[in-house]
């Protein structure tokens, strides 16, 4: 298969998602984009393998989360300067409270390994064993930094959670 | 082990959560990285009106050359693409 349509192929499929996990880890669409674009890129340059397209999901999520750690890692001044202040949710359904703000500074609080797990657990639906395999690190540390972060979000969600209850 | 009323607060807030989900990419996105490339049949016309462009500009250049040998104009034939050589001009009796 030519190497663009395999790319293409390998953006309809999983461009979405990679994103997403992307924009949960960075806080910063502008910086999702970017680092989407590099993976992209490097894969049409080396080409497309066999092996590689047996293991296009796993292998795009590694290099996502590998060019958003190493953002992270940059100077804080040069990643404050990038930042878009564009929202990072939206609304899964019509009928939705508006407190997006509120979860944005909540999730916004957290650090971005926890904001991780947060996102492939909540949303991704993965399990604590597939997390664990993803970011390389044991069941036990993937399961505490959800429940750490739960633990933060609780706290800062506190009297909205009263609220929530309220309105459930 | 988590209590009761741990775990209820857990669900509390994966719930206000789900309410949200990350933003999706932008529409764009997938034209940035993935730039559209044109369709085979674009590719095969192109070269098609390629090559014709070229055939039609030898023949005429070809037809031009006779012509202005048939008239006279002092064109030599020699000088004619797969022209006759001087020796089957002059029949090979120049010697």
């Amino acid at each position: 298969m030519p190497r663009h349509s395999w790319t293409a192929g390998a953006y309809d499929e999983h461009g979405a998602a990679l994103y997403r996990h992307a924009l949960m880890i960075v806080g910063d669409r502008a910086v999702a984009e970017d680092v989407l674009h590099q993976v992209f890129v490097r894969l049409l340059r080396r080409g497309a393998s066999a092996e590689a397209v047996h293991a296009t999901r796993a292998y795009l999520r590694q290099a996502v989360r590998n060019e958003c750690f190493s953002w992270l890692r940059r100077p804080q001044p040069v990643r404050r300067e990038a930042h878009d202040g564009l929202p990072l949710l939206e609304p899964s359904g019509p009928a939705v409270q508006d407190d997006r703000v509120v979860l944005e500074q909540a999730l916004d609080s957290l650090p971005p390994e926890q904001r991780e797990v947060v996102h492939l657990k909540v949303y991704e639906g993965f399990t604590f064993a597939e997390i664990a395999d993803l970011t390389g690190v044991s069941i036990n540390t993937a399961s505490s930094r959800y429940r750490y972060a739960l633990d933060k979000l609780a706290a800062r969600l506190g009297d909205e959670r009263t609220d929530t209850g309220r309105t459930a | 082990m988590m209590t009761d009323d741990e775990q209820g607060t857990d669900a509390l807030i994966e719930a206000r959560l789900r309410r949200y989900r990350p933003a999706a990419p932008p529409a764009d996105l997938r034209r940035r990285i993935v730039p559209p490339v044109a369709p085979r049949w674009l590719w095969a016309t192109a070269a098609l009106l390629a090559l014709t462009t070229v055939g039609l500009s030898w023949a005429t250049s070809r037809v031009e050359l006779r012509t202005a040998e048939i008239l006279g104009d002092g064109v030599p034939a020699a000088s004619l693409p797969g022209g006759p050589t001087d020796d089957l001009v002059t029949g090979g009796e120049r010697e």
